[in-house]
């Protein structure tokens, strides 16, 4: 643990072969990101579809391999053989946006033993880890349930389980609210919360400004391939001119934190309520007033 | 109504896979071993009576899915009541001496092996299977590709319902002209749709640290030694009702 990040990319670039032959596609997926990430964070990666957030989160894991510029774990440049990428999938745990793309076994129990087999655990070892991701994920009741039969917001937890079985110490989400309703994205995010507090640092790619306001202690903002910002959701959320940039829209609480208020992002006194509790106690304080 | 995979998962002796598929395969030699004359109508009754009363599976559910390999079963002995002469110009037809005989045994011998299939089908799913192979030391490639295959199927099945409904929507099957182009330009999307699957699959493996081997845990499983020996005295009063 020689870094203060956990990971950071510099210049990384990368273009998808063939891309710029087929019309209306950009030639480069991402430009030069210099992205870095602190242990115990949780951030969002907001950006609007085709940003590159799917494409930069592929690198953190290694399923991508750079073609320009570095990927550093822990300060260290990334391993890409074999033995190298396997410690790299056991710090970063990707989980995908379609769950089916993930779900590949005929039961969840067996799904989710597949990633501790992969890291040379024993059985048993396996077996205790495979439970303990199930109870985490409060699925211990679907263990034998084959992955098809399953709804679409069960199969999204039995994938989280089969990336947290493998006990990562970074995990990173791609659109993991993504065809879930609003009560099970909320019980997601949760999870993560409770995982996070546990020490686990998260990233979540996303384009839902709220969620990634309220339930985030960071934001990265990306679009058309280029990291525009990263830092402290009111300062980067609360840029109207960037966020506009970006086809993102500012968080309700932040519009209306600037009505009343007054303030910029930009102002020293500028302090926007950063959880929905806070909100409300701000606003109906001005409102009493 | 479920439908057969579902009772494989809901039924009563669902985490007893290795007995009911040693009554079922056992079962399914016998009836193909035994006289069946003497053992094919015990046999069909007794699974019926295991699958339902035991299993918990409807009756209903048993008669279905025995139908459709009947249908085929009867169809296929009503050959065996005629028989074809060439010794003139024109092939004669005439009632086969043996045919009664040969067409009843072929219908009681294969019913009695579906019925111990349709048993195996209604109360072991397809996952609890390969575990019992796996554990049973059945070469791992074949488990395998029995599992993606499976999985695949599903994926493959829900894309395509899908993609049809989608078509079905835009009148995509109003007159045989559309359907037939609707039903020509699914199979084409439908391998490009697989295909790309297969690849965003891929990808999922290797996050997880995939190393060539598909690598699972099963779950435990109870091991009845009475329900083992009932099977055992079942067999052995179809073989003695048979030899003796």
């Amino acid at each position: 643990m020689s870094s203060k990040y956990i990971i950071e990319t510099r210049n990384l670039s990368y273009a998808y072969p063939g891309s710029e032959e087929i019309p209306g596609q950009r030639s480069t997926a991402i430009k030069s990101i210099n992205f870095n990430l602190k242990r115990g964070i949780k951030l969002a990666l907001l950006g609007a579809n085709g940003a590159g957030k799917t494409t930069l989160m592929l690198h953190l894991n290694g399923i991508l391999r750079p073609q320009n510029g570095r990927l550093l774990i822990d300060g260290e440049e990334a391993d890409y053989s074999r033995k190298g990428l396997a410690k790299l999938r056991q710090k970063v745990g990707m989980v995908f946006q379609d769950p089916d793309d993930q779900l590949f076994a005929s039961t969840v129990f067996q799904d989710v033993s597949f990633g501790p087999l992969n890291l040379g655990l024993t059985e048993k070892e396996a077996r205790e880890r495979v439970e303990e991701a199930l109870t985490t994920m409060k699925i211990s009741e679907l263990a034998e349930s084959p992955t098809h039969r399953l709804s679409f917001g069960q199969k999204k937890r039995a994938a989280i389980a089969g990336v947290l079985a493998m006990k990562p110490e970074l995990i990173v989400l791609d659109e993991p609210s993504a065809g879930l309703d609003p009560e099970g994205t909320e019980q997601l995010f949760d999870e993560l919360d409770k995982l996070n507090a546990n020490g686990t640092t998260i990233i979540v790619s996303t384009h839902e400004v709220e969620h990634a306001y309220f339930r985030t202690n960071e934001v990265a903002v990306m679009s058309h391939g280029e990291l525009l910002a990263q830092g402290q959701a009111q300062t980067v959320m609360g840029n109207e001119e960037l966020m506009r940039t970006a086809s993102l829209r500012v968080p309700w609480v932040l519009k209306l934190y600037k009505l009343v208020s007054g303030l910029a992002p930009s102002d020293e006194r500028y302090d926007a309520p950063k959880t929905q509790d806070a909100a409300f106690d701000f606003f109906k304080s001005k409102i009493t007033k | 109504m479920h439908d057969a995979e579902t009772w494989s998962i809901i039924n009563r002796w669902r985490n007893h896979p290795y007995e009911l598929m040693l009554y079922g395969y056992g079962g399914l030699i016998l009836a193909l071993c035994l006289n069946p004359f003497r053992v094919a109508i015990p046999m069909i009754l007794l699974n019926f009576i295991f699958c339902t009363r035991g299993a918990g599976v409807p009756a209903k559910a048993f008669i279905e899915t025995m139908l459709i390999p009947a249908g085929f079963l009867l169809a296929g002995s009503l050959t065996f009541l005629f028989s074809v002469s060439f010794e003139g110009m024109v092939p004669a037809i005439s009632f086969a001496s043996d045919g009664i005989q040969k067409a009843s045994e072929a219908v009681l011998r294969s019913g009695a092996a579906v019925s111990s299939l349709v048993f195996i089908m209604l109360t072991v799913s397809v996952t609890e299977q390969m575990t019992v192979m796996r554990r049973l030391h059945f070469p791992e490639l074949l488990t395998e590709v029995m599992g993606l295959v499976y999985r695949q199927l599903n994926i493959i099945g829900a894309c395509l319902s899908s993609m049809r409904r989608a078509q079905d929507c835009r009148l995509g099957y109003s007159g045989l002209k559309n359907s037939f182009k609707s039903s020509a330009i699914l199979a084409a999307t439908l391998l490009i749709r697989a295909v790309s699957k297969a690849s965003r699959m891929e990808k999922a493996l290797n996050a997880r640290a995939f190393n060539g081997s598909l690598n699972v845990l099963n779950c435990r499983h109870e091991f009845s030694f009475r329900i083992f020996g009932a099977i055992l005295i079942v067999f052995a009063a179809l073989c003695a009702a048979s030899l003796i």
